[in-house]
């Protein structure tokens, strides 16, 4: 066994006094050894020091002599029963759920208030109908007001600004054909989108057979001035059922 | 280190006597107290501490066992309400503390400070402070109050291995504080030990 270790299993041994006739060889190192005889001693002294140091936090410790009634006025005293405790711990609640709710309704108002809709732009863009503000910070924003869109208005024409063509000639016929107030640089076309109509393409198609046939549904049915017979289906080159 | 308990007396409090109760005080208040105000260092947390522990068992008299010492029963809880106080107190207590002890330490690691016993014991009351509760507590019940590693085992709810454990961590983190200059060189006693065999 090294020193080391012996010195540890000779500090636990000492320390709790269960020296032993299984101690004989830790007994014989320490009469050789220096250093655990040093470590042992030091251990010894500082387990006198601490007894030393724990006496002194309780040297001339009595409790007061107005313990003792303290004590029996207490011990006396009804218990608080079960209802008492409910009882309290329910103004408790009450008053923690007061506070909870103030708080909430105050949030709530702050959510309320500081919804609008606020976009930041460039000062210089404020308009007429904008509202050009500081926050805290010293930052100007405009706020714009909140206009209601109308139900079942017309579709609002879209504006697209296009380059100008680069071609000198076209940009000559282009820009006469706009009217004047128009920049040079820059053509300013309206462009109304066209309403979606809905559509819908119906068909037939015939499995069987030696071949596919398919019979596309007559656009023309209900014209007076073509036959409603149904015309000859035509025979598909591919199989059915083979990849095109 | 056992308060000798007078005769039924447990059995004199769990009949309502007053006077047993108050018997019952007198015996165990030392014990309790110091316990109490080794760990908080703290006269007046310690009297709170104490009247806490003996309300406790007043209302609790009738699950005290006549057949055993209550004294066990009553360090236990002297603990706990120990450290359910001082845990409350000690987000203030802490920096201010640390700060001491390290400047103990830094003092303490200079050559020019020769050894004072008075010094070490600083170092040491430092030290137990900064223990862990559980090893504080072993310490307290093995070097202070004397009880065996059986009794203190009982009162801190483990085992004897565990005690030992605690002991022995709570010695070693102890020596650590303590600087090479400041090692008392006392040798002698391992020596005639062995010279005696």
């Amino acid at each position: 066994m090294s020193c080391k270790r012996i010195c540890r299993e000779l500090l636990w041994l000492a320390r709790f006094g269960e020296f032993g006739p299984s101690s004989a060889p830790h007994l014989d190192h320490l009469a050789d050894c220096g250093h655990c005889r040093d470590e042992v001693g030091f251990d010894r002294a500082l387990v006198q020091q601490l007894r030393t140091a724990l006496a002194q936090r309780i040297e001339q410790a009595a409790p007061s002599p107005g313990a003792w009634g303290v004590i029996l006025e207490r011990a006396q005293a009804p218990e608080r029963g079960i209802r008492a405790f409910l009882h309290g711990q329910a103004g408790a609640l009450a008053a923690r759920l007061r506070t909870a709710t103030a708080i909430s309704a105050m949030a709530l108002a702050g959510i309320i208030a500081t919804s609008t809709h606020v976009a930041i732009t460039h000062p210089q863009a404020g308009s007429a109908e904008t509202e050009v503000l500081t926050n805290g910070a010293g930052e100007l924003f405009e706020r714009q007001p909140l206009v209601p869109r109308p139900r079942g208005a017309a579709p609002v024409p879209v504006n697209y600004v296009v380059p100008g063509p680069s071609d000198p000639e076209d940009a000559f016929l282009v820009s006469a054909s706009m009217p004047s107030a128009a920049p040079a640089d820059e053509t300013v076309a309206e462009i109304v989108e066209p309403e979606v109509v809905e559509t819908s393409v119906e068909s037939v198609i015939l499995l069987g057979g030696a071949a596919s046939r398919v019979a596309p549904l007559d656009p023309l049915a209900g014209d007076p001035g073509r036959s409603a017979e149904p015309r000859e289906a035509h025979e598909d080159a591919a199989a059915a059922g083979e990849p095109y | 280190m056992e308060a000798r308990q007078p005769d039924n007396l447990v059995e004199r409090m769990q009949s309502g006597d007053l006077d047993a109760f108050e018997e019952f005080f007198n015996t165990f208040k030392r014990p309790v107290y110091a316990t109490a105000l080794a760990i908080t260092r703290d006269p007046f947390l310690a009297e709170e501490v104490l009247q806490d522990c003996f309300v406790k068992a007043y209302r609790v008299r009738e699950r005290l066992d006549p057949g055993r010492s209550p004294l066990p029963w009553l360090q236990r809880v002297t603990i706990n309400l120990c450290y359910s106080r001082v845990s409350r107190r000690k987000a203030l207590a802490e920096p201010i503390t640390s700060l001491i002890t390290n400047l103990v330490v830094d003092l303490a690691a200079r050559p020019d400070q020769v050894v004072e016993s008075r010094e070490v014991l600083e170092v040491l009351q430092r030290g137990i402070d900064a223990l862990p509760p559980k090893q504080q507590t072993a310490v307290i019940l093995y070097y202070l109050h004397g009880y065996s590693l059986a009794e203190a085992a009982e009162i801190a709810d483990c085992n004897v291995g565990t005690m030992k454990s605690r002991l022995h961590y709570a010695l070693k983190a102890l020596r650590v504080r303590l600087p090479v200059e400041r090692r008392v060189p006392v040798g002698t006693a391992a020596t005639v030990r062995v010279t005696s065999r």
